[in-house]
Formats: structure tokens, C-alpha cells, sequence
């Protein structure tokens, strides 16, 4: 805080906006003057991870540059400032400091951050403005820039678009201006520059002179308007108010200030607030509450003591209330002892008792206590918390002014923190005793630390210096009188009382016009005359009489003999002695009075006054003025006359002082003995007077509780009211039947649906409710209850109305009372009959959808057709026992296994298909499929699958499958294919040989032309050799084409040559598998042979024969062949034929080159000898 | 006198061919019955035409020496019993004549002189 007269800095105005933020706060920043020498700082409740171009929306339509602000930042004039998302704003030294918001929090209040520190830098150059939004973020920080000396503008909420956050700080009653936003730039700039105007120093020594000067006049008319004595307040604290006050008025001279003051209630009132700013927290200075518990609450918790009672003036909003009602709570728990504790807290701000009877605080105080004592203290609601009931209860709260009102008493402790600070030393001095008087023996005093007890020192020991913890001392005497104290000011119900009785001078001048113009007669030219009343003293001088007047030295007095001059004491007095005897007029003589060294004669009269005044006039008559020459004789005269009078009256003087005397003898022996009975009747009163005022400080302590529990229990009251009004409605608004029974089943109360079901009417309550004809069919209520009185429990029960069919649920629970014991039951009943067919209803769906579940389950299990579902891991999701089977695998292994873990020879291909479902979403239809399964391993085996999309919700989620085995029918035509392949091989062969077995013929028909021969021979000699080529071809015909054996060849060539004995042809050695072409060319060869030795050989013979030897050799890889034709017995040889006929050509020639070997003949003399050597690596033996 | 090269696997064919060939004027090389002898043959004496069997039985079949014929720009015709239908010919050798198998003679020297190449 600045101090009383500081000079002004750079003032920063934070303007803080929510919802419905962006239309005030352009409308707010277009009517900024570019030049007002403030810096603005825009705080607005963003998203933390939300971009904000505040400043590219606000630009446009400011005259003032707008930026955001980064940390570090100087605070410069003329410009404006946006707090970016998720960040808390701070001023340092005339630079802005950006902190991360705690995430943690779940209340957000960057706007009460930032006006607290505003506050707290600027003081009095702190200007908060608060512009549309909900909740009630910146309340707070108006409160503190506020307590700071600071100024606090607030939109008007008609105009907000979202009046939460402007109401809430209207609501603190701290406000300045509730303005349209339009207007608060303006109203702004006005304060600004009437702060500006106090630069000037001089001007300044000023102002703050004239204020501390008016201070009395100022106080004195808050008295009359807050009823609240501010005059011994400290002046440093009120001068800096009233001279904020006057900046906010825009007013100048403390004159014009105080004629607003006398003028307008309204201000004043808000000035008397303005001095009542207190800044208050829960545990402020945390370690002198440490203290406290330690020293003072710990040992009085341990004390045997019923009641515990505590008193704190000066409450405020009740934050240090409720903290020393939370140590004592929380010190009794420890200690497990039970004590009432009443903790009274006291003020003169009545809307600070308001919010501290309701116990609400704004969440950043309440989060500053820690999680422990939040949650055994608080309960959250609407975004602040709320001290639980059992703490509220402890805390009493009452208006009570310290300095005026009675003090409470037989204390324990008295907390007064920081409120002696704003009290002068007077004033501190007189609470003080207060305190003492207040307290209990070993009553603790604890008060702030910058207090002290203000030298009041034997009446208090000191605890604990550091932290101002006091003990009372006992032998000290302090005696709380009323009397004592300055009588308190009555407070004033009629501010305007002043204004009534003010005396109106013009009015009175002219009605008294003639009274005037009397008494200016009089005064010019009347006789002196004077107004004396019935026991001598001088009530009214007329203008001329002064002159007869003299005081004699002494205390001054208006009686005759003190007053008048000394010639006319002794005739007045006589003159009115005769007058108050007589009623009439009385009159002197030639009384000489000496006037300007000259004695001048008069004569005197004294009349009684007409009205019932018991005046009398006095009046002088000048006679005549006396010459020198017959003074002498006058003089005598006069002398003679006042000596007669004199001892007339000398004489009865006497007498009246005989009687006198006779008098005072008697009445002084009565009054010695009425003397010493009133002594002793004193002594008496003054001991019952002493009783009387100790009693009178009790009752009015004990009157001042009772005032106090009295608002606590009205308060309480209302908010009972209130609750059972909310109970009647909830009770006419629910539909649901619930009846109250006590203990012995009596009706307690019943909602009116109850009323429609089961008939009871308002009559029925008190009465048995099985008294009671109802439709329920309830017998067992009564063990119901008592299952419900042992278990504590409730219980739920269905009960049916028989009549109408209808179903009910009842619920049976025991009936508590707030104070938790069990007094009763309550019984509800919830109408579940469509509840009930529904359920029957769904029961029969269900019983339905599982049979055609079943069929449907069945049906996919045994149909041929192997069916799967598969998911996006390629796991199967389900598959039937058809596909199970293909795969190799019992449905079982499948589950959450995929096709690469028990498929892997096909994984790849219907992964890829999957794939295309899944991203197509369209079905894969007729693809067909090979490889292994582990069902056969190793044969590749086909199938035909569909793939298609299963979707949930729109998306596939899985791809069904579905298989059909074809791998018998793919075989069938693998094997057609093969077959016709074969016999196109085979159909080309066939042709090869025909075409080549007539190429040969015709070959053959050629060599066999021989000249000379006729064409019978021709034609026998080629019918033969076709006839040996047809027979060959038989063979090869019965054998299929393939080997035909070498000794079949020979014998079916020598067949038609063989006798009976068939002993013609001897075969020795293995019998050889020919191939067709070796066949052919050895069948051919055969015949020639055995045609030539027909003709010329051994067969033509008798007894001739013919050795066919065969060998076979196997070396260098293939197999040798010799074959030997050896003819014997036939003629004899003698020499080789001259000529080589087509034999020699078809057996030299053609078999050797067919056979790929070589053929040798010889003419031996036995017989012909023919070997043939061949090799073939394939020829097989018989 | 042209230099026929007769390759026919059935030696009593080859002697056929080799005696029509001779008796119409040409000089038979050969007749060969297996690719080998042919090829040998080649690199001998050069011929001025080719008469190749197709179907060489268990010598397989006249391709390689076709091939050689060919990459010495030799002209030559096929023998064969096939008809188009029953072979799959190669491609290769489509534009060469094929003579049909039993063939008559004059036939035979008829198709040689079309296709040996005037000189």
C-alpha cells in the first residue's frame, strides 16, 4: 500500500471479462482515449490450449496499440494488454510476469489473481473494471483492489450479456460505479485525471491539511448516518479514504466534499463502508495460530470446563472466527474431549455478518487451507465452499460496536487482530480494560503483531511477545461501568432531523415587524427598566438601564444586591419586598444615584407583571438633577428617610433572625439524627449499588448473547421454514407413494400419490396403519420392520394389488431423524407393473431368439459349406466345424489364433484378400485357392471361398468366409487334360508308324522289282514280305507297341517250316525284349533268312536245323548283344552266291544300320552263319 | 552333279530316297540314319540340298541338323508321316517345305527341284 499522500505512478487498469466478453470489450476498447496515460490489461477465462486472437478482433477498433502480453514485458503507457490462454498474470516492478496455470486446480480464477497482485503493486493507482460473464470471478480482486485504496468500476448487468461475474462483484458493496460499458472509459479517464491533478505537491500538503482539518465534521456526520463513532479512528487511514472518495466525486476542496456529505445520504453511507474495508484470511499469520493452539487451546481443551467461550471483534467476514473454531475443533478431536464451544464474532459491518453467518467462501481462501481441513470443514457448492453445519453452529455472529456496546464476558479467549491498528491510543486504552474485564480468570488475550496493550501492562502478562499472546492478570481490578463511558450517541433514526429543527431567521424577521419597531421605541425612549424576579435576581436589562449596573468582584451573579449599583441596591430590594406583599405597585422617593460625577434623583417603582411569570418591572423615573446648592439639603433628606427605613428594616431582621435562630437550633438536631441515619442508609445503597451495577453488567452481557443467539436462531428459523417448504413441494410434486409410519406403524405423513393408491387420507395420520383398509397385500410388514430395525438396511420387497392386478416395489428403510436415530419407517412404493410385463415380454424374446439362435448355430456347424469369421488381425472369430476340418484343426485351436500362426502355407494370399475387403468394404466373390492345410499334409489341395464385409455400426469390423472344397473335381480335369495330351502323343506315333511302316513297304515293292520277273512272282514274292511285316506288326499290336520278345519273333517266322517235332528251331541264351523298330527290322530279317534257307539252307533239308544263340554282355555302361544264327544239317555250302539279292541287302545292309551294329555272314560249309552284334543300354532280357 | 544329304533313320526308306535321288541325277551323302552322322557329314562336303526325316525314333529328331542347315543358309525340305493336325512343329522351320510320307518318286524330285535354288 502507498502511503496517506504518495505520489501517483503509472496507473494500470485490469479489466476482467467472460462469457459475452468480446461485444463489451470491443464497445469498451473503441471509446478509449489514445492518450490517458493508463496501461490496460485485458483477463479473459480461455480454453489453456485454444489459440486466442483477441487482439487481432479488438485491434481494429482501438485507437491504442493491443497486443499480447509476454512475460517479462515492461508495462508501458497507452497501450493494451491481452493475458494469453492458460496463463496467470502478475506485476513486478512495472513488468508484467506470466506464471502456467496449475492444471490441478479446478477452479480457474485468473481474474482474482491478477487484481490481488494488481492491488497489491498499485494501490492506489489500481483501476479494475468487470465486464460481462458467469460465475463470480473478480468479486474478490475488487475487494482487495478496494482494501488497497484502488478504484472498482462494474458493468451494468442490464446490459451484460451474462450478468454473473458484474453482479457478484456488485454484490461486495465495494463497487464505485455501476456504469453501461460505454460510459466506464469515460468515468475512467475523468478519475485518472483528477489523480493526475495531485502530482502537483503543494497541492497535495493541501488537500490532505483541509481534510485531517474537517476529519471531526466529517465523522461526526457519519455518526449520524452509520450510528458508527468513527472520531477516534487513526486519522492517517481516514484521510486517505475520504481523499479516494473525493477522487471518485471528482471533487477538489474539502468544502464542496463536505456539503456532498451533508447533501446526500447516500454518500455518506458509502464513505462510513469505505472505513469499515477489512482484509481478513484464515489462518493469517499462520505461526502465532501455531502459537495459540500450543499455549492457550491445547491446555483449554485438557481444562475440565463445560462451556468454552471465545469472543473476536472485529470479525469482518469470519475467517479468523471459523479458524479458531476449526483449532478447537480439531484440538477436542485430538484429545477426545467434548466441549460447547461458542465462538461470538462481532462487528459493526452488517453485510460482512451477513457472509460470515453463511459461511461462504470464495474458493482460492478455502483451497489455501489445505486438503485436510477442507474436506473435514467445507463442502463444495456453485464453485465455493461452505463451512459444514456443526462449525457453523459454533460460530456466533453479531453486530456489536467495541467502543459503544457493552463487552461480553466470562471469556476464555479474546482474539482482536488488527483492529486496535485503526484505533487511536485513546481509544485503545479504554478497550483494553474492556478486554480484562471481559475475560475469565487466566483468560487469554491474543491479538495482532503490530498491537500491543497500549501500556495497560498490570493488567495483562505477557505469554508470548513475538506473537502477542496475553494472560490476564487476576489481582489487577478493572470494574466495566457504564457510567464511565462517554454516553453513547443515540443513533440517529432521522437524518434529517438537523434540517427540522434548523432555525429559519428570514421567516422569523417578518412576522415580528411590529415587535421590532416596539422595541426600538423602547430602546430610544423609554425610561430605564429592568425584569426582576420574586426572589431578587435581574432577568432583563433594558438598552438605558445598563448604566445602573455594576457586578460586584467575585463569582458574577444577577442578584440586586451582586449586580445593580450600590446607591440602588437597598430601595429596590425594599420596593419589591412591599411589591410581593402588596401585589401592587411600589414605589421610592428621591433615590440619588450618582450618573457622570453628578447625583441625579429618581424615583423608583416595582410592579408585578400581568402574566403568571412571578416577574416583576422595574422601573427608574428621572425627577430632576440635583443642583449643588440644595444638595446639601437633599442629601439630609434623603438620609433621614433611609436611615428610618434601615432600622425599620434592621429591626425586623432581628426578629426574623431570632426566629431563625430558635429555628436552626431545632431543625439542626433533626438534622444530625436524619444525617446519621442517611449515613448509614448510604453505606447500605452504595453496597446494594455495587451489587446492582455487578448484576447490571451481567444482564447486560448476558442481553447481548441473547440478542446474539436470538439473530442465530431467527436465522436458523428461516432457513428451517425454508427447508419445510421445500419439503411440502417435493412431497405435493413426486409421483412416487411414500408413506411415513412410526415405530408402533402409525401414519406419520404420506405423499399424495400414496393418498390415490391406497386411500388414506390426512385424517389417517396417527391412526394405525393396519387400522387402515389398504389395497396392499402386505402381511408381513411387521417382520419386515424388524428385519429393518436389526439390519439397518433397507429392504425391497414386490407387493401386489390384487384387485387391480397391479405390481408394486416397496421399499422398506428406517426413518431417521437429523440427529441419526431410527424412529420410524419409511415405505415407498414404485408402480413396476409394466416393468414386469415388459420383463415377461422380454423373457419369451429371448426364449425365441435363442431356439432360432440354436437352429441358426446348428445349421452353421453342419452345413457343407465351410463358414468363418475373421478379424483385422486376421483372427478367427468364430468358424464352423466344416472349415475347421479343412483346416486341420478342431474349433477350439482356432480361437484367437490367425491364419499365420495355424495356416501358414495360405496365410499370404487370404490376408491379401482380407486386406481389400477391409479397405473396400465390397465382397471377394469366387476365388479360388491352393495350397496345404495341416488337415493333409503335403498334398495341395483347392478351393472356391467368397469373401464378404461384416459391418457393426457402418464400419466392417470382420470378413466372413466362406469355403468350398474342389480339390476332387480339380484333379478330374488335371487328369482329362493329361489323358488328351497322351493321346495326341499317341495319335501322332500311331501315325509316325503307319506312315513309315508304308513308306517301307512302298520301299520294299520298289527293291523287290526285279527284271525279268513276271508280275505273279513279283506280286508272290511282295505278298510275302507284307505278309512278314504283318506279322511282326501283330506282335507289336498284341504287346501294345512295346517290347515284344526276340524268340516270339523268330518262332512265328518259322512257324509255317516246322514239323511235327518242333525241334526245328533250337533257342538257347536269354530271350531279348525288343523295341518296335528293332522288332521290325529283326522281323524282317528273320524272314529272309529263313525264306533263303528254305530255299538253299537247312530247312530244305530233312533233319536240318537252325541254332538261334543269343548273349547278352553288360560293360561300359550299356548292354552288348550278340545274336547267332547258325543253320545245320541243311545241304552242303560250297562257295558264298554269286549275286546280293534283296536278302543280302535287307540282313547286311538294312538290319545292321536299323539295329546300329554290325551283322556278319558266313558262308560256313555246314551252313549259313549269321551274327549279329548290337548294343542298347535299355534292352531288357525276358 | 547337286550334293543331296538324305538323314532317314528307317535305312530301307533312306535306300528308297537315295535310289530315286540317284536315279534322277543327284549325288546322294549318305544316306545318314542318326543326327551325328549327319552333322559329320556336313562338315565334310558341304551339300546343295537337305532331305531330313523328322522323327528319328530313338535318335530323337532331325532339329539340330535342321538348325545347322539353316545357320549355314543351306536350302532343305522335311520328310515326315505327321500331318499338321498330330505334330506340333516348330515354328521356326514353318516356312520349309514338308514332304508327305509314303511319297512317290516323281513327286519327291518333283518338290526337290522346286526348292533347290536356280543357279
Amino acid at each position: 500500500m502507498t502511503g496517506d499522500f504518495a505520489a501517483p505512478t503509472q496507473p494500470v487498469v485490469g479489466i476482467g471479462a467472460s462469457a459475452g466478453g468480446l461485444q463489451a470489450l470491443t464497445e469498451f476498447v473503441s471509446r478509449l482515449s489514445p492518450d490517458t496515460g493508463a496501461c490496460y490489461v485485458i483477463v479473459q477465462h480461455l480454453s489453456p490450449d485454444q489459440n486466442s486472437i483477441m487482439d487481432q478482433l479488438l485491434q481494429p477498433n482501438a485507437r491504442l496499440p493491443v497486443s499480447q502480453i509476454k512475460s517479462g514485458e515492461e508495462v508501458t503507457a497507452n497501450h493494451i494488454y491481452i493475458v494469453p490462454p492458460g496463463h496467470l498474470l502478475e506485476l513486478q516492478d512495472d513488468h508484467f510476469h506470466l506464471t502456467e496455470r496449475d492444471t490441478s486446480e479446478h477452479l480457474h480464477r485468473p481474474i482474482d489473481h491478477f487484481f490481488s497482485s494488481l492491488a497489491q503493486t498499485k494501490g492506489r493507482d489500481a483501476y479494475c473494471v468487470v465486464l460481462s460473464g458467469t460465475g463470480s470471478d473478480g468479486a474478490d480482486g475488487v475487494k482487495r483492489v478496494k482494501a488497497g485504496g484502488g478504484f472498482a468500476l462494474v458493468q451494468e448487468s442490464q446490459g451484460a450479456r451474462f450478468p454473473g461475474m458484474p453482479d457478484s462483484a456488485v454484490a461486495t458493496g465495494l463497487v464505485d460505479f455501476v456504469l453501461p460499458v460505454g460510459d466506464i472509459p469515460g468515468r475512467l479517464q475523468d478519475i485518472m485525471a483528477h489523480r493526475g491533478n495531485l502530482r502537483n505537491e503543494r497541492l497535495r500538503e493541501r488537500l490532505r491539511h483541509d481534510v485531517e482539518a474537517s476529519l471531526e465534521t466529517i465523522a461526526e456526520r457519519l455518526s449520524e448516518v452509520s450510528g458508527n463513532d468513527f472520531s477516534s479512528y487513526k486519522p492517517g487511514t481516514l484521510v486517505r479514504r475520504i481523499e479516494r472518495r473525493m477522487s471518485l466525486l471528482r471533487v477538489e476542496s474539502v468544502k464542496r466534499f463536505l456539503s456532498i456529505l451533508k447533501d446526500d445520504q447516500q454518500q455518506a453511507e458509502l464513505l462510513a463502508q469505505e472505513f469499515l474495508i477489512g482484509v481478513t484470511q484464515f489462518f493469517r499469520d499462520a505461526e502465532a495460530f501455531e502459537q495459540l493452539r500450543e499455549r492457550v487451546i491445547a491446555p483449554l481443551v485438557a481444562r475440565d470446563q463445560r462451556n468454552i467461550r471465545i469472543w473476536v471483534p472485529g470479525c469482518s467476514t469470519g475467517e479468523e472466527v471459523y479458524s479458531i473454531a476449526m483449532l478447537f475443533m480439531e484440538e477436542m478431536d485430538r484429545q477426545d474431549r467434548h466441549h460447547v464451544l461458542q465462538v461470538f464474532g462481532t462487528d459493526i459491518d452488517m453485510p460482512a455478518l451477513v457472509n460470515a453467518r453463511h459461511g461462504n467462501f470464495s474458493t482460492p481462501a478455502v483451497e489455501a487451507l489445505g486438503k485436510e481441513r477442507r474436506e473435514r470443514f467445507f463442502t463444495a457448492s456453485n464453485g465455493r465452499y461452505r463451512a459444514i453445519s456443526t462449525l457453523r453452529e459454533s460460530c456466533v455472529f453479531a453486530p456489536h460496536n467495541l467502543v459503544q456496546d457493552p463487552p461480553f464476558s466470562r471469556l476464555d479467549l479474546i482474539s482482536c487482530r488488527n483492529l486496535m491498528i485503526y484505533l487511536s491510543a485513546q481509544l485503545q486504552s479504554q478497550v483494553i480494560p474492556r478486554f480484562h474485564f471481559s475475560l475469565r480468570d487466566g483468560g487469554h488475550l491474543f491479538l495482532g503483531p503490530s498491537e500491543n496493550i497500549a501500556g495497560e501492562d498490570k493488567l495483562f502478562d505477557v505469554v508470548d511477545k513475538k506473537n502477542k499472546i496475553f494472560k490476564r492478570n487476576s489481582d489487577a481490578q478493572t470494574r466495566y461501568s457504564a457510567l464511565r463511558d462517554p454516553v453513547p450517541k443515540v443513533r440517529s433514526s432521522s437524518p434529517s432531523r438537523l434540517a427540522e429543527a434548523g432555525f429559519s431567521p428570514s421567516h422569523a424577521s417578518e412576522v415580528a415587524l411590529d415587535v421590532l419597531a416596539e422595541r426600538e421605541f423602547l430602546r430610544q425612549h423609554a425610561a430605564p427598566f429592568a425584569l426582576i424576579s420574586e426572589d431578587g435576581n435581574i432577568e432583563f436589562l433594558s438598552q438605558r438601564m445598563a448604566d445602573f449596573v455594576r457586578p460586584a468582584p467575585g463569582t458574577p451573579s444577577n442578584a440586586i444586591d451582586a449586580y445593580l449599583v450600590r446607591e440602588l441596591r437597598v430601595p429596590v430590594r425594599s420596593a419589591l419586598a412591599e411589591a410581593v406583599e402588596s401585589g401592587r405597585i411600589a414605589r421610592m422617593q428621591d433615590v440619588l444615584v450618582e450618573r457622570d460625577d453628578k447625583l441625579t434623583s429618581y424615583d423608583i417603582s416595582v410592579s408585578p407583571l400581568q402574566d403568571e411569570s412571578q416577574h416583576y418591572l422595574l422601573s427608574l423615573d428621572t425627577v430632576r438633577r440635583i443642583e449643588t446648592g440644595s444638595l446639601s439639603q437633599a442629601v439630609e433628606r434623603r438620609e433621614q428617610a433611609d436611615r428610618d427605613m434601615l432600622e425599620t428594616e434592621n429591626f425586623s431582621l432581628r426578629r426574623q433572625l431570632s426566629a431563625a435562630l430558635q429555628e436552626y437550633e431545632t431543625s439542626g438536631q433533626e438534622l444530625k439524627s436524619s444525617n446519621e441515619e442517611l449515613l448509614s442508609m448510604n453505606e447500605e445503597l452504595q453496597s446494594s449499588n455495587e451489587e446492582l451495577e455487578t448484576s447490571r453488567e451481567e444482564l447486560q452481557s448476558i442481553n447481548e448473547e441473547l440478542e446474539t443467539v436470538n439473530a442465530e436462531l431467527q436465522e436458523n428459523n428461516r432457513q428451517l421454514t425454508r427447508a419445510n417448504s421445500d419439503l411440502k413441494n417435493l412431497f405435493e410434486s413426486t409421483d412416487i407413494a411414500v408413506l411415513f409410519l412410526d415405530r408402533n406403524f402409525c401414519v406419520r405423513n404420506f405423499t399424495p400419490a400414496t393418498s390415490d393408491l391406497f386411500g388414506i387420507r390426512a385424517r389417517d395420520i396417527g391412526r394405525p396403519i393396519l387400522d387402515l383398509s389398504w389395497r396392499v397385500d402386505y402381511p408381513s410388514l411387521h417382520d419386515d420392520a424388524r428385519q429393518v430395525d436389526e439390519t439397518l438396511q433397507p429392504l425391497e420387497r414386490e407387493v401386489q394389488v390384487k384387485a387391480s392386478g397391479e405390481t408394486f416395489l416397496l421399499r422398506v428403510k428406517p426413518y431417521r431423524t437429523t440427529e441419526n436415530l431410527i424412529d420410524g419407517y419409511v415405505l415407498s412404493f414404485v408402480d413396476i407393473t409394466s416393468r414386469k410385463n415388459f420383463e415377461e415380454t422380454l423373457r419369451r424374446n429371448e426364449e425365441d431368439l435363442a431356439r432360432q439362435y440354436g437352429e441358426l448355430e446348428n445349421l452353421y456347424d453342419t452345413t457343407p459349406v465351410g463358414l468363418a469369421l475373421v478379424n483385422r488381425s486376421y483372427e478367427w472369430l468364430r468358424i464352423n466345424e466344416t472349415l475347421a476340418a479343412i483346416n486341420g484343426y478342431s474349433v477350439q485351436e482356432h480361437q484367437g489364433k490367425n491364419h499365420d500362426q495355424l495356416l501358414p502355407d495360405i496365410a499370404e494370399i487370404v490376408e491379401g484378400i482380407f486386406d481389400r475387403v477391409f479397405e473396400t468394404g465390397e465382397p471377394v466373390l469366387g476365388i479360388e485357392i491352393s495350397g496345404q492345410t495341416p488337415a493333409s499334409p503335403g498334398a495341395t489341395r483347392y478351393w472356391i471361398g467368397d469373401f464378404y464385409p461384416v459391418r457393426s455400426n457402418g464400419e466392417v469390423f470382420a470378413v466372413g468366409v466362406c469355403v468350398r472344397e474342389v480339390t476332387e473335381q480339380a484333379k478330374m480335369v488335371e487328369e482329362i487334360r493329361q489323358q488328351n495330351s497322351r493321346q495326341k502323343i499317341l495319335l501322332g506315333e500311331l501315325q509316325h508308324r503307319v506312315k513309315n511302316t508304308l513308306a517301307t513297304i512302298s520301299a520294299v515293292a520298289k527293291m523287290l522289282s526285279r527284271p525279268g520277273d513276271s508280275p505273279q512272282e513279283f506280286r508272290r514274292r511282295f505278298l510275302e514280305r507284307l505278309a512278314a511285316i504283318s506279322r511282326t506288326h501283330d506282335l507289336l499290336t498284341d504287346a501294345d507297341w512295346r517290347e515284344v520278345s526276340l524268340f516270339d519273333v523268330l518262332r512265328k517266322d518259322l512257324r509255317p517250316y516246322e514239323g511235327k517235332d518242333g525241334d526245328l528251331l533250337n533257342l538257347t541264351g536269354p530271350d531279348l525284349l525288343l523295341s518296335p523298330q528293332q522288332a521290325m527290322a529283326l522281323g524282317m530279317a528273320t524272314h529272309e533268312l529263313t525264306t533263303n534257307s528254305a530255299k538253299y539252307g537247312a530247312i530244305s533239308a530233312d533233319g536240318g536245323r537252325i541254332d538261334v544263340q543269343t548273349r547278352v554282355d553288360d560293360r561300359d555302361d550299356t548292354r552288348h548283344v550278340t545274336i547267332r544264327w547258325v543253320e545245320r544239317g541243311g545241304p552242303k555250302i560250297s562257295a558264298p552266291p554269286k549275286t546280293k539279292g534283296f536278302g543280302s541287302v535287307m540282313i547286311e545292309d538294312v538290319l545292321a544300320s536299323d539295329l546300329g551294329g554290325q551283322v556278319a555272314v558266313e558262308y560256313a560249309p555246314d551252313g549259313l552263319v549269321v551274327e549279329i552284334k548290337f548294343s542298347d543300354p535299355r534292352l531288357e532280357t525276358a | 552333279m547337286k550334293r543331296i544329304l538324305v538323314l532317314e533313320d528307317e535305312r530301307l526308306i533312306a535306300l528308297d530316297i537315295a535310289a530315286t535321288l540317284e536315279e534322277a541325277g543327284y549325288d546322294v551323302i549318305g544316306p545318314h540314319g542318326s543326327v551325328e552322322g549327319a552333322l559329320t557329314a556336313l562338315e565334310d562336303v558341304p551339300p546343295d540340298f537337305a532331305l531330313l526325316d523328322v522323327n528319328l525314333g530313338r535318335h530323337g529328331t532331325s532339329l539340330p541338323v535342321a538348325e545347322e542347315l539353316a545357320r549355314r543358309s543351306l536350302p532343305f525340305m522335311f520328310l515326315t508321316g505327321y500331318t499338321t493336325l498330330s505334330e506340333s512343329f516348330p515354328e521356326t522351320f514353318g516356312d520349309y517345305r514338308r514332304v508327305q510320307k509314303p511319297f512317290v518318286s516323281n513327286e519327291l524330285i518333283t518338290a526337290l527341284e522346286e526348292e533347290l535354288p536356280s543357279e
